[in-house]
């Protein structure tokens, strides 16, 4: 059971980072690598504002959406939007070079040093022979509520009902009177925004450097592959995989090999089922 | 007064041009065919009014306004409606979702969809299905109640019947007569060329992206080599 526990925290971590990685690729049909160092910029965000400015975390978890959405939305803007058109493999090498830009700009303002948030002693839950810190509760119940207004913006919502059109097909979009452009922007601010709370999310779990970046972003796609690229609802699904994956390789094998779970989750699912749990196989033109 | 007027346009994709100098003019209410043997231009011409396709030169004006300069999304805005051929519903969203989002930025959305579905009463039992799911014949009617969500003035209508049993493919185009009725101006290409000169008032027939042949519908129907001349079939 503490298994469960473990693993539900580990997930709660990236899903939302997964579903953000996945809305991206619905939208724009390539693998976004810089995924991690959007999520570490969301990790400083928050720390700034709860270390250097001492307000407290929940203060430094907008900050990070903010800075994740306006990051995300600003990089779409110059660095993918003017490349639209080249192959995914292009704009997979620029994620990956944005990735080492935004961590080294990082590097730069705050140095190497491991940082982490000031948070307040406390001691954990006791129920029976589980044991559930606090934090981890509070990861579990905000990301959730992260995951299901996602759910709700996408099905309910006019903005979300567009998103979705557009990731479906964004000619017909076009030709039906949507501003293309501007709802793929919003999509973009909205990915951000889960990349920042995943960012604040990963800080209470983990020490927060500049090498936080890599060390997150192959769980996240592989949870992004598991759920089936394009699928929110997969996404979630398979961060929940992944971190019980993580959490099962821990148990049985060692701690060292947790970083090459994503690795194995992509293998294996590209093998056996490309389009993932939830995605739907396309035919290649 | 021409409410679509085309003149002199050449279009195509990239650098090539595809239709080569063509006139034509749609006045309110009438129905305009565009007939001619596979690869003549007739879609490309449609998507270079729709802004799909690329203008080279020429102009398209749409109600004295010229549409060279519009996005698809403007011109859309503008009041032409362009239904594809091909991929002409969101597949992944429910049929209530395809009419919703295609009446975007219009307070009236829910009025709208009551207007179309009086208009395609068949719909109401399909709301609910993802529009991915639906038949050929559930998925054209879907694709049109789409484009009437903005109440557009001018159709442009890519082959809404190809694929469609034979019995489809007179109500289809005897509802787009309907429209036209109402006060549409619509501009058809269709393969089913014998079934749309028995429904249309004009045609013009596009061979090699020029237009080499236009008249009434009645007129170009009875020509006794109409078939052999543009369409190589066997006398």
């Amino acid at each position: 059971m503490q298994v469960v526990v473990n693993a539900l925290a580990s997930a709660a971590i990236i899903a939302p980072a997964a579903v953000g990685f996945t809305l991206t690729f619905m939208l724009f049909r390539y693998a976004n690598f810089a995924v991690g160092a959007f999520v570490m910029l969301g990790a400083f965000a928050a720390w700034t504002v709860n270390v250097t400015a001492g307000l407290p975390l929940w203060a430094g978890g907008i900050a990070a959406l903010a800075i994740g959405a306006m990051t995300v939305a600003l990089s779409d803007r110059l660095v993918f939007r003017p490349l639209q058109g080249r192959t995914g493999a292009t704009l997979l090498l620029v994620s990956v070079a944005l990735s080492f830009v935004l961590e080294n700009v990082i590097r730069f303002f705050y140095g190497s040093q491991i940082k982490g948030f000031d948070l307040p002693l406390t001691g954990p839950l006791m129920i029976g022979d589980l044991r559930i810190t606090r934090e981890a509760l509070a990861v579990v119940t905000i990301s959730g509520i992260a995951i299901l207004s996602t759910a709700a913006l996408l099905t309910l919502t006019p903005i979300g009902r567009a998103l979705r059109a557009v990731a479906d097909n964004t000619s017909l979009a076009d030709v039906r009177g949507l501003p293309v452009g501007s709802i793929q922007t919003v999509g973009m601010i909205i990915a951000g925004a889960l990349f920042g709370l995943s960012g604040t999310l990963v800080g209470i779990d983990l020490a927060i450097d500049p090498g936080l970046s890599w060390a997150v972003t192959i769980p996240i796609i592989a949870a992004a592959i598991f759920g089936g690229l394009g699928s929110p609802l997969g996404a979630a699904l398979g961060a929940l995989a992944i971190g019980f994956a993580e959490e099962l390789t821990v148990m049985f094998l060692a701690p060292a090999y947790k970083g090459a779970v994503g690795f194995m989750v992509i293998v294996v699912v590209l093998l056996l089922r490309p389009q993932g749990l939830l995605g739907v196989a396309v035919d290649r033109k | 007064m021409s409410l679509l007027s085309l003149k002199s346009v050449r279009a195509g994709y990239g650098s090539a041009d595809i239709i080569q100098g063509v006139d034509l003019n749609v006045v309110p209410a009438e129905t305009v065919a565009l007939l001619g043997p596979n690869g003549a231009g007739k879609s490309t011409l449609l998507k270079a009014i729709a802004g799909v396709a690329r203008v080279s030169s020429g102009s398209v004006t749409f109600d004295g306004q010229s549409l060279t300069a519009l996005s698809p999304a403007e011109r859309a805005a503008a009041g032409v409606a362009f239904l594809p051929q091909d991929r002409n519903v969101f597949r992944t969203l429910s049929v209530a979702e395809n009419l919703a989002v295609s009446a975007w930025g219009c307070a009236d959305a829910a009025a709208r969809i009551e207007e179309v579905l009086r208009l395609l009463p068949n719909l109401s039992a399909l709301m609910r299905k993802p529009a991915g799911r639906l038949s050929g014949g559930q998925r054209q009617m879907v694709a049109l109640a789409m484009a009437l969500m903005a109440r557009p003035r001018i159709l442009l209508v890519d082959e809404p019947t190809a694929g469609l049993s034979p019995r489809l493919v007179g109500e289809t185009l005897d509802l787009l007569l309907g429209l036209a009725q109402a006060g549409l101006g619509i501009l058809i290409v269709e393969q089913n060329a014998r079934a749309a000169l028995t429904r249309v008032q004009r045609a013009l027939i596009l061979v090699d992206g020029k237009v080499v042949r236009s008249g009434a519908a009645s007129d170009l129907a009875a020509e006794p080599d109409f078939g052999r001349l543009f369409f190589g079939e066997a006398a």
